[in-house]
């Protein structure tokens, strides 16, 4: 583990990376402590610019941006993990069922994988919401379904590597039972790659999060996530620019800060993943 | 041997840049090979044979930090050898068989493709009626059964045994007059490994120059060659005519090495022989012999000055002081 | 004679291909022996060992212990008779556990308490010769011949009554590989194993095994006990194979056999006798007629329609000595 960090350290990219992303969760863990309330509205100071009371000015109905702009990273840092939580376990128990089970299970799970990869994103995302109704739970099931697919095929595709290893066959010779080689023997020795994935996939559900809320499909008013405030920003871009600015900056930092930590994190678990030319 | 010999190495060391020290892979190695002879080279993993073989084909990988001594191939010293020179000569007195011809064959290239290369490399510029003959002959010559159509073969299409013919093919094909075969039949089967040992045999007569057989398998030395070289962790320990050395073997290492073979009159009554002990840790610099911490005859002298190489009968040379 | 320990009766297993991997072959292994299975690529020596300890399933056919089936032996039970140590020590190891949890793993399987049973497993890190130290390290900290006592240490945690090495010397260099092979006897004669040994390698084979069954393309072509089997041979493969061996001293060479031809694909292997395509003494009713196995001396059988030794154990018609090509 130790040597995981060193290597990420080591990159210039990847130390940036993750002192943003450690800023951004931090931020987002002490939002309540470090701000205060995010829904206090002050109607006499609408569309404030950044002064040393609001950091980031206010928005159309006065509230803190910087307080808002804060508690939006927790709502982008909530979806990011749970989404990754779920779209990891479930890929990964889809992915290893898939590999290592007889042809009947392998085959839905592929014509699954299939289904769900084959949409676009964010279509995808609408169609489910149509069915389940907005909200922000919603919105993780949504994310973690069209992501998990990632997940199952690497952890398919790792899995099928590994499935004929002596090291499985002679488990298998000590008599160990298949749920104990796939849970003690399999899943460890697929996990880094997963890890991998997972942290490339945090930057895209942060994006996939805020877009579906800038839609009005995610976060319900009056939650403060980064879509919701880059939506009302938009809607009074007339009067002031700064909240679309410092939302829009924000989350392209947390998306910058994040894609250069998965890639560091990846070159120092598994360089065999890298995709670049 | 009133003759040079065609290939001589004066202490040859080749270092190792590698994560734990500069590695001393081959510590001052001694060796003649005449002309016209079979010489087997032997010794267990970490001996430093195949660096040998790369050394003498200036095949070194790029992190060989430095590497002193001399080659001297016919007068030729091969270290101080521009890339180009000793490219041409690779392609033109000096061939190579490896282990495994799977690595050595390109895979998108047939086997006509590579029996061009070779002569195209030798520059003999002939048309491709004439090429086609003498490839189709040579590939008979090696015991390839229908040439023409193996002509238009990928690598992966052959078995373990043929791609090894048709290395051996396009080893003869440029007439080397030092052939270097680096555990050729190691990765075969039995059967299969008599028919090229006797292929090499059989080929020694179209073969004007000498071949160095790599080997771990002392049998196949002593049935294969008529020297042999002995090397233990970098250095030649001994060489002598096969009969001489495996009939009355002078350094202790191969005496222990013999032993350890189990004898063809080994019922299992006895015990099984080893070495103990661990070869010695190529980041080691000893200042003695290198074989001294694990040879019985071992007295303290060997652990603090190394033998020199000294001839002990005609031909027969040993590292040691004991010998 | 009492009954055998294992016994493979008409065992065939067939792969997708279809590949006749092991082809209707039959034997005994009597407790307390060592039995030695030779062959070259494809002869199908590693896929039974694999299904003796039931990695792969007969395709037709039985492996019997103690006169029941594997396949209707309670699983457990059965995985404490019989045990196999993989050619491929180092990677039969699983990377991500400490030796020490590498040894531990089969009494968790099997549910025996590790307070109580490691004394033993300590005990048997001794007689093993594999230092405390290596408990804490990793497979890929450990050298091949650790790996390799330390694969052999989990197969005998569960003390097995049958162990199967599958070439137990590869990869060895010849000043270790004695060290190994002794180790294998003491652990027989302390522990009352049988022994499976396959290898390639005769002198290994004819040094430890005490009987040697000869594959060839799926085929068992002789069974015999080993020295009298490698002094008189009676199927011209077993006797090309030892021909093949090669000798350090000159004066006890014999005149070399060797064999024309490649090993046939075993996708598609030669009708009537398999080895008829290789064979120097190949006659007309060898390409037809698949050769049974048949005595043809105490204790000694072979699949060849011409065998060297007489049926009637006079004389035998001893090898030619232009035998081959």
């Amino acid at each position: 583990m130790s040597t995981i960090f060193g290597h990420i350290w080591r990159s210039s990219t990847g130390k940036f990376g993750l002192i943003l992303a450690v800023a951004i969760i931090g931020s987002a863990v002490f939002a309540p402590w470090l701000t205060g309330d995010p829904n206090r509205i002050d109607v006499l100071n609408r569309f404030a610019g950044p002064s040393w009371q609001h950091w980031m000015g206010t928005d159309h109905l006065g509230r803190d941006l910087f307080s808002r702009i804060l508690h939006g990273a927790r709502i982008a840092m909530e979806v990011a993990a749970a989404v990754t939580a779920i779209a990891l376990s479930l890929g990964t128990v889809l992915g290893v069922a898939a590999g290592y089970g007889p042809r009947q299970v392998e085959r839905p799970i592929l014509i699954l994988f299939d289904i769900l990869y084959s949409f676009p994103n964010l279509i995808f995302a609408l169609a489910l919401v149509a069915i389940l109704g907005p909200g922000l739970e919603n919105v993780v099931i949504i994310v973690a379904m069209t992501v998990m697919p990632h997940f199952g095929r690497i952890a398919r595709a790792q899995v099928l590597r590994l499935k004929h290893a002596p090291f499985l066959e002679a488990e298998r010779v000590l008599g160990a039972s298949t749920a104990r080689i796939v849970f003690r023997h399999v899943i460890p020795n697929i996990a880094g790659p997963l890890i991998v994935v997972a942290g490339m996939e945090v930057p895209a559900v942060i994006t996939i999060e805020a877009g579906l809320s800038f839609l009005g499909l995610g976060a319900r008013p009056p939650l403060a996530s980064w879509g919701t405030l880059l939506h009302d920003g938009y809607t009074y871009l007339s009067q002031s620019a700064w909240p679309v600015f410092f939302a829009g900056m924000m989350l392209t930092t947390a998306t910058l800060a994040f894609t250069l930590f998965g890639e560091a994190l990846r070159d120092a678990i598994d360089p065999r993943l890298r995709t670049d030319p | 041997m009133s003759e040079l010999p065609l290939l001589s190495i004066r202490g040859l060391s080749v270092d190792f840049a590698t994560s734990r020290g500069r590695a001393h892979v081959l510590r001052g190695v001694d060796l003649d090979i005449a002309r016209g002879r079979i010489v087997g080279l032997v010794g267990e993993s970490g001996s430093g044979k195949s660096t040998l073989a790369l050394a003498i084909l200036g095949l070194l990988p790029p992190n060989a930090g430095s590497v002193q001594g001399a080659i001297r191939f016919d007068d030729v010293d091969l270290l101080n050898l521009s890339a180009e020179s000793l490219r041409s000569l690779r392609g033109r007195r000096i061939a190579m068989i490896f282990q495994d011809p799977m690595t050595a064959l390109n895979p998108v290239f047939t086997v006509g493709t590579h029996l061009r290369d070779v002569l195209d490399a030798k520059g003999s510029g002939e048309d491709a009626s004439v090429f086609n003959k003498r490839a189709i002959e040579m590939l008979a010559k090696v015991g390839i059964p229908d040439p023409e159509q193996r002509l238009k073969a990928y690598p992966h299409e052959l078995s373990g045994g043929m791609r090894q013919r048709v290395m051996i093919a396009m080893a003869l094909l440029t007439t080397p007059d030092l052939l270097i075969a680096d555990e050729p039949t190691t990765a075969l089967d039995v059967t299969i490994e008599a028919q090229i040992v006797a292929l090499i045999h059989e080929m020694r007569a179209h073969v004007r120059g000498s071949i160095l057989f790599i080997s771990h398998s002392l049998g196949l030395v002593s049935e294969l060659c008529d020297d042999v070289v002995v090397m233990y962790a970098g250095v030649v320990v001994e060489q002598a005519p096969s009969a001489d050395l495996f009939a009355n073997p002078r350094h202790p290492y191969t005496r222990a090495l013999i032993d350890c073979e189990i004898g063809l009159d080994d019922d299992g009554g006895q015990k099984l022989r080893s070495i103990p002990g661990e070869v010695l840790d190529p980041v080691v610099v000893a200042p003695g012999c290198t074989f001294a911490a694990r040879c019985s005859l071992a007295e303290p002298r060997c652990h603090e000055q190394a033998p020199q190489f000294r001839s002990v009968a005609p031909n027969h040379g040993v590292a040691c002081f004991r010998a | 004679m009492p009954q055998p320990l294992v016994a493979i009766r008409n065992l065939s297993v067939v792969f997708p291909g279809p590949l006749r991997a092991v082809d209707d072959v039959s034997l005994d292994i009597a407790a307390g022996e060592t039995l030695g299975v030779v062959g070259e690529s494809g002869s199908g020596k590693s896929t039974l060992a694999k299904t003796i300890v039931d990695l792969h399933r007969p395709t037709s056919g039985q492996v019997m212990f103690e006169g029941q089936s594997s396949r209707v032996l309670d699983r457990l039970w059965f995985r404490r008779q019989a045990q196999l140590v993989f050619q491929d020590a180092a990677s039969s190891l699983s990377p991500r556990l400490t030796v020490r949890q590498l040894l531990e793993e089969p009494l968790n399987i099997h549910g025996l308490a590790i307070e109580e049973h490691w004394a033993g497993v300590r005990h048997l890190l001794g007689a093993i010769g594999l230092p405390a130290q290596v408990l804490d390290k990793y497979p890929h900290q450990v050298s091949g011949g650790q790996a390799r006592r330390i694969a052999i240490a989990r197969a005998l945690v569960l003390k097995p009554r049958l162990l199967i090495a599958d070439e137990p010397t590869a990869g060895l260099d010849v000043s270790i590989q004695g060290d190994l092979l002794n180790l294998l006897r003491e652990l027989q004669q302390s522990f009352g194993l049988t022994y499976l040994i396959v290898s390639h390698n005769l002198n290994v084979i004819r040094r430890v095994t005490d009987r040697v069954a000869v594959m060839y393309l799926g085929k068992l072509v002789e069974i015999g006990p080993t020295k009298s089997l490698f002094s008189r041979p009676a199927h011209p493969y077993t006797a090309a194979l030892i021909g093949a061996n090669p000798v350090i001293d000159p004066r006890r060479r014999r005149p070399r056999i060797i064999l024309r031809g490649e090993i046939p694909s075993p996708l598609r292997p030669p009708p009537g006798c398999r080895f008829h395509t290789r064979c120097g003494f190949v006659r007309d009713r060898c390409r037809a007629e698949v050769p049974p196995m048949a005595r043809i001396a105490e204790g000694r059988e072979t699949a060849c329609h011409f065998p060297f030794v007489a049926a009637s154990e006079e004389g035998s018609a001893a090898m030619p000595d232009d035998a081959g090509i």
